[in-house]
């Protein structure tokens, strides 16, 4: 049985001197992501209902796929750091906090790779 | 995984229901959480009926009139009833406050519910155990922290100065606040939670303080500081009035400050 | 501690009442909903890259894809979806300013978490009645 002092059990393994960068980081992408999503959402709104060759010769032009490109990789970064927020906040279990972040990790650049794939494609038509 | 629900030995179970005061013609219910480390049983909620015309009009009133007339065992802390001493913090009514300057009109209608601050050890009944609290309070160091020789009198500041100590200095440490948090209820082992953070605050920018670099290198932490999320439960239940919320966003900017 | 209570013969105690009691406000409902709409919204993200992917895939698998998202089933995934990115942007420039220690007191920071919501419900709305109009 371990008894420690609460003093002991609050100072724990000390500061981690860090998450300053983090909070840096999160602000960041969230002022980049506001006109970023709401040039997302007006190309979809403006795009709904049309066919294929306007779609994909609208999302080959260089100032949609730019502002795209740029969306996808903000995106990535903003979408790991807040679901490791997540994370952080409520899975304690060493074994499953290990893979959320992994997961995270993963899931986060995966998405944003295949859909920097996606618009390559559409840019440069392979 | 964060527990959301309560543990097995903490569920409440059916309390017992007292009588109403005999000849009482105006009454208020308090329905009071109990717990008993002496009976093994599980935590309750007890109904009682206060006689308003023999009690005064706060909270605190109504549960030192059901401590001397109906039931001795109810356990509570209370000490200066004026807001001051920050003893009697509890949740009435499904949020934090002071017992003593919280009255029975103002919690709003007949029935009145008082737990103990959540997400806390019960030592008995309205009794939670502080010590994680105080010991975060001690992690900030809170006291004035110099290189510089002692001055022969004291250390001066100016009234500009130490009007910036305004809405900080005024903390009677009750524990409101940070037991408000979610943050805190689901990391309060490492969260140092609103009330330590907003001492550290009123230190770091104490004109007469020279740790300022030191006090930001102690909460640079995912966890000590940066479980907060702007949930805002802090500034909302505060009985000063104090503002914990936008003392942790001071610090944040602080951090971000120094490496810029 | 724990074997202190032992030598005492004392129950552990209990733990007190949390979610189970606490009375919401509105900052704290605001604050779950930006959590929940970013949640959904990262979970939402393959949605933009299918889309994507079938645009550069063919004029079939395009069709395909259309046929799915254009479903009613399609509409209503798509119009929660828009609300998550609509509502979590709007509670991203609340915690901007928040940030900035600004709209901190107690008006105003109620006002904030009722206008995040507001906001994210007429903005959705709008966006779904331009598509309507558009299409």
């Amino acid at each position: 049985m371990v008894v420690r002092s609460r003093f002991a059990q609050v100072r724990g393994h000390g500061s981690a001197r860090s998450g300053a960068a983090e909070h840096w980081r999160m602000k960041l992408t969230s002022y980049a992501l506001l006109p970023l999503t709401l040039f997302l959402i007006g190309l979809v709104v403006a795009l709904a209902g049309e066919e294929h060759p306007t779609i994909a010769a609208t999302l080959g032009q260089p100032y949609v796929a730019l502002p795209l490109f740029f969306f996808v990789f903000v995106n990535a970064v903003h979408m790991r750091l807040g679901m490791s927020e997540i994370i952080e906040d409520y899975v304690h279990s060493k074994l499953w906090k290990t893979a959320a972040v992994a997961g995270n990790i993963f899931f986060s650049y995966a998405t944003a790779a295949a859909a920097a794939f996606a618009l390559l494609k559409l840019s440069i038509g392979v | 995984m964060a527990e959301f629900s309560l543990p097995k030995n903490s569920r409440i179970k059916q309390g017992r229901t007292w009588p109403k005061p005999e000849g009482a013609e105006r009454v208020t219910e308090f329905r009071v959480y109990r717990w008993n480390p002496d009976d093994g049983e599980n935590p309750s909620v007890d109904t009682y009926y206060v006689d308003r015309e023999h009690c005064g009009p706060m909270i605190l009133d109504g549960l030192i009139y059901i401590k001397n007339t109906i039931d001795s065992s109810l356990t509570f802390r209370r000490s200066c009833r004026e807001g001051i001493c920050g003893s009697c913090s509890m949740n009435i009514n499904g949020a934090n406050t002071l017992a003593c300057t919280m009255g029975m009109d103002e919690a709003g209608g007949d029935s009145i519910a008082v737990y103990p601050l959540p997400h806390m050890a019960v030592i008995k009944d309205l009794v939670p155990d502080l010590s994680t609290f105080y010991a975060q309070h001690a992690l900030i160091e809170p006291y004035l922290k110099t290189e510089t020789p002692p001055p022969e009198r004291e250390w001066t500041q100016s009234p500009e100065d130490r009007e910036k100590l305004d809405g900080l200095y005024e903390c009677i440490l009750c524990a409101c606040c940070t037991t408000s948090c979610p943050s805190y209820w689901w990391n309060g082992d490492k969260y140092l939670g609103p009330a330590a953070l907003l001492q550290a605050y009123r230190w770091m920018i104490d004109s007469r303080d020279e740790g300022m670099g030191e006090r930001l290198d102690t909460l640079e932490d995912p966890f000590r500081l940066y479980r907060c999320h702007t949930i805002m439960n802090c500034a909302n239940v505060c009985p000063k009035g104090l503002n914990p919320a936008k003392a942790i966003a001071k610090i944040k900017n602080l951090m971000l400050e120094r490496r810029m | 501690m724990a074997d202190a209570r032992f030598a005492r013969r004392l129950p552990e105690r209990p733990l007190s009442p949390h979610l189970q009691i606490y009375r919401f406000t509105w900052t704290m409902a605001m604050s779950i909903a930006h959590r929940v709409s970013g949640a959904a919204a990262y979970f939402a993200a393959p949605l933009l890259v299918l889309w994507l992917l079938a645009a550069a895939q063919g004029p079939e698998a395009y069709a395909t894809l259309s046929g799915i998202y254009g479903s009613w089933f399609g509409i209503i995934v798509l119009i929660g979806v828009s609300w998550a990115v609509i509502h979590h942007s709007i509670g991203g420039v609340r915690h901007m300013v928040w940030d900035a220690t600004i709209g901190m007191d107690r008006r105003s920071r109620t006002l904030w978490a009722q206008g995040t919501l507001a906001g994210s419900v007429l903005l959705t709305a709008l966006v779904w009645l331009a598509v309507l109009i558009w299409s």
